[in-house]
């Protein structure tokens, strides 16, 4: 075993592990201290566990009154930025639950297909911060859907891309990013929809790029990642086409990215290697690329990196059936 | 000063520094482009280098190979400098890989090479900061506890605890250390006699003989430069200060403070004084925020430091040379599921959704085959049972419900007293065909006996089984309803036992025929029954 590995074992008062009978994918993180894990079975019967996390005693421990069923692995779990008691997630459908006292409530399942039952796909989506009746999600049909989910309405509906949205990302109240199985970046404005910028393309064509993270501390940057790549790629939405930089110290493929909380300068990010690491975007780069800053050896790949405002010293992890919080 | 030799200036600051094992050599010159300031020329580098494992004390060797490794380092520093500077012109500060990028980055320095940089910064008016005083006073000043020392005497009050000054060429030459050493006239003369070796074009004249005359005055509170310099008075400072001529005098400031300043750095940020200071405040300012600006230690608190990881999860990085984790197919593999296989299963659950429904209405109609077959089955089944005349096939399947209730009524009143009956009749029961209509099986009751009629047809040939009562003329009217029904018998056998006949016709259907099996043996019913 690597002896990192065993050194961050050892000092278990810096981390707390959840097992769970299931693998997990999904993971979001509350304001207060509740953390939703997403089971990933490959049928149509699926779970979401509420787990509360004590920092004193460093404990994470499950609310089975709260847990539910969800059909198919949720894509994405988030909660409301504030108050944070509302859980959505996406799927076949965007679903937003109540974390009451003692139970979940429904609230609504939100399809935005008017002809049909049924919604295409959905990959993943995002609350905006800034504006929190709006949740924008992507889907596998090409298209990029604005809900107002105070009303339960659509309020647009965007053709985002050539082939499936993969992921999309909040910057401003009116601005959101997605990414696409065509390769690009794209960035819109509620404001002018029949437009488009694109400020990133996969240097190989058609590299679909995967997950996209928006640097709520600083817009000017965000980063995205690609399939079979083991490369975080750091754009600056000031100088398109061109990243700034791109770090690529993972020995494996990346899963997972998230941008520090309360820094505009770090991120973490998680994959097939089992570590995480997380990186400081320097001043200037060196000649040989950029290191990371520290890292944390997991037991298996790394599928998802949380890093919440709610909880900033924290980053949550999710590998084979196991949730971790590390503390940074 | 762009016509003198830099590489040979820097030849001999290095010698100088080398020599009485210092930290660094600055030569400020007087700026070309603005009169009496004095910005940096050039400087040689002699302290701590920090690899990125270890930090060493750089070996003090007047060996050619040393020297070149400090010309080196001093040369990577300018070039940081120069990054960073364009980094900070263009307000970014996020790396910029597509310019020529310095072989240094910012965490590759020590302490004593940050302050290195941080001097490239400045730039000094005559009389302003240490390098501007000893310009203005064209004196040698020795400066200690320098990092003590107020804003106004010595701006730089980072790490450099002793600092020398003295004119030369057209600037100041400036040795600095990060410990503290007393004044020594020896360091100054031994300094000033590698600097000096080669005569100057430009000749300030410094009488070295008069540093004799250089003594540690502690106690004499002298201070001439209170003129020009206020200092805080929060400090207890005493200056020294000898000054014989203006032109040809050995100063000494001399810096004693009891009180330390906890936050060097914030307190030369703070302390501003007058247009000229708050500029270059500003700049060092500038400078600072621009290297610092958002590193861990400030945003993240100190536990983000890198050698200070402590009650993190997290543990520093290293390079290992493990290869890539290459797991080919497997890489990103539930990502990928999530992304492409779940919304597959979404699809999936809508097609067979669909299908689903599309079965409700199919029912009715099944495949081809099956339809030939039940169809087929119901055709074979209506020639067995007696029907009512209907049909349709529920009208069949009532007929066959009805025929063999009545059947088991037969079957149990015959067990109950067939023991009077002979063999031969309850054998004539059995089904003997393949596939095909077996008959009316049970006849037999004994006061009206029924006849048995079996019709098995295969394909066009036709096998007619009679038992019944024998009577004149029957087998000439059983083949003549056969022929009349287009049916072609080519074999017949007959026997009579007991007055019942048994009769087995082989016969073939005529190809323009339609005849079912059933329509045969209702023919032939009538043809026997004729008699009752």
């Amino acid at each position: 075993m690597d002896s990192s590995t065993l050194e961050s074992q050892i000092r278990s008062d810096n981390f707390v592990t959840y097992e769970s009978p299931y693998t997990l994918y999904s993971m979001a993180i509350s304001s207060h201290r509740q953390i939703a894990v997403g089971s990933f079975i490959e049928e149509y019967a699926n779970r979401v566990d509420i787990l509360t996390f004590d920092e004193q005693t460093l404990t994470l421990k499950p609310n089975p009154n709260l847990s539910f069923d969800h059909p198919y692995p949720p894509t994405k779990l988030m909660f409301h930025p504030n108050p944070g008691d509302i859980l959505a997630s996406s799927g076949d459908f965007l679903r937003l639950y109540t974390l009451r006292e003692n139970s979940t409530q429904p609230i609504s399942v939100l399809n935005n297909s008017k002809s049909s039952d049924f919604c295409a796909p959905l990959t993943s989506f995002d609350w905006n911060q800034l504006e929190p009746r709006r949740i924008g999600t992507s889907s596998i049909d090409t298209t990029c859907t604005i809900w107002d989910v105070e009303k339960g309405v659509v309020e647009t509906q965007l053709i985002a891309h050539d082939k499936e949205v993969h992921d999309i990302a909040w910057g401003e109240a009116g601005v959101f990013a997605s990414v696409s199985a065509d390769g690009s970046v794209r960035v819109f404005d509620l404001r002018d929809k029949e437009h488009s910028t694109i400020i990133y393309e996969s240097p190989q064509p058609d590299t679909p790029l995967l997950r996209l993270a928006w640097n709520k501390q600083d817009l000017r940057y965000m980063a995205t990642i690609l399939m079979d790549s083991n490369k975080i790629v750091i754009l600056d939405i000031r100088s398109p086409t061109l990243p700034v930089a791109e770090l690529e110290r993972h020995k494996g493929s990346v899963n997972a990215i998230a941008w520090a909380p309360v820094s505009c300068q770090h991120i973490c990010s998680g994959g097939d290697d089992s570590q995480a690491l997380i990186w400081e975007l320097p001043t200037v780069a060196g000649p040989n690329g950029i290191d990371p800053m520290s890292m944390y050896t997991a037991g298996a790949e790394i599928n998802q990196v949380q890093w919440s405002a709610a909880m900033p010293d924290w980053i949550g992890i999710a590998f084979a059936n196991k949730m971790q919080l590390l503390k940074v | 000063m762009a016509a003198m030799d830099n590489y040979n200036l820097r030849r001999k600051l290095a010698m100088a520094v080398k020599s009485i094992q210092w930290s660094y050599a600055i030569f400020w010159s007087i700026s070309s482009t603005q009169p009496g300031v004095l910005t940096w020329c050039d400087g040689y580098y002699n302290g701590d280098i920090k690899t990125r494992k270890t930090i060493q004390a750089e070996e003090i060797d007047d060996g050619d190979d040393d020297d070149d490794m400090g010309l080196q380092r001093t040369e990577q520093l300018r070039q940081l400098y120069e990054t960073l500077l364009v980094a900070s012109e263009s307000h970014h500060y996020e790396p910029q890989p597509r310019r020529p990028l310095a072989a240094l980055s910012p965490e590759d320095l020590t302490d004593n090479e940050w302050y290195f940089l941080v001097c490239m910064t400045f730039e000094f008016s005559n009389g302003q900061g240490l390098p501007g005083r000893t310009l203005a006073k064209n004196t040698t000043s020795w400066l200690c506890n320098a990092h003590l020392a107020d804003s106004k005497v010595f701006m730089r009050s980072l790490l450099a605890k002793t600092v020398v000054c003295f004119p030369y060429l057209e600037g100041i030459v400036e040795l600095g250390m990060a410990e503290k050493v007393l004044e020594d006239q020896n360091i100054i003369k031994q300094v000033k006699a590698l600097i000096f070796n080669v005569p100057p074009q430009t000749v300030l004249k410094v009488p070295l003989e008069n540093c004799s005359n250089m003594l540690d005055h502690h106690d004499i509170v002298y201070n001439n430069l209170e003129s020009m310099i206020e200092y805080d008075q929060n400090q207890e400072q005493s200056w020294q200060f000898v000054d014989d001529d203006d032109e040809e005098g050995e100063t000494s400031f001399h810096h004693n403070n009891s009180t330390g300043s906890s936050d060097c750095m914030s307190q030369n940020i703070a302390s501003g004084h007058g247009d000229v200071w708050s500029d270059d405040d500003d700049r060092y300012q500038g400078v600072l925020l621009r290297i610092f600006k958002n590193t861990q230690s400030l945003i993240l608190g100190p536990r983000f430091r890198h050698c200070d990881l402590k009650g993190t999860a997290f543990v520093s990085w290293k390079y290992y040379d493990h290869g890539m984790v290459s797991n080919g197919s497997c890489s990103q593999m539930i990502l990928k599921k999530v992304l492409y296989k779940v919304p597959k299963m979404h699809e999936n659950r809508l097609a067979w959704s669909r299908v689903e429904n599309e079965n409700l209405d199919q029912t009715s109609e099944l495949d081809d085959d099956d339809v030939k077959n039940i169809n087929h089955r119901f055709s074979v089944l209506s020639s067995l049972v007696p029907s009512r005349g209907k049909v349709d096939k529920v009208s069949l399947l009532d007929d066959t419900i009805e025929y063999l209730k009545t059947l088991e009524r037969k079957v149990e009143s015959l067990q109950s007293n067939n023991k009077s009956h002979d063999e031969r009749e309850s054998m004539c029961d059995n089904y003997r065909k393949k596939r095909k209509a077996s008959c009316d099986p049970k006849d037999l009751q004994k006061e009206r006996i029924s006849d048995c009629i079996t019709v098995s047809a295969i394909e066009r040939d036709v096998t007619v089984e009679i038992r019944c009562r024998w009577r004149d003329n029957i087998m000439v009217q059983v083949l003549d309803a056969m022929s009349s029904l287009n049916m072609e018998s080519h074999s017949v056998h007959s026997s009579t036992v007991d007055g019942m006949l048994t009769l087995t016709i082989e016969s073939k259907l005529k190809s323009s025929t339609t005849s079912t099996a059933k329509m045969i043996r209702h023919a032939l019913q009538r043809v026997i029954g004729n008699r009752y």
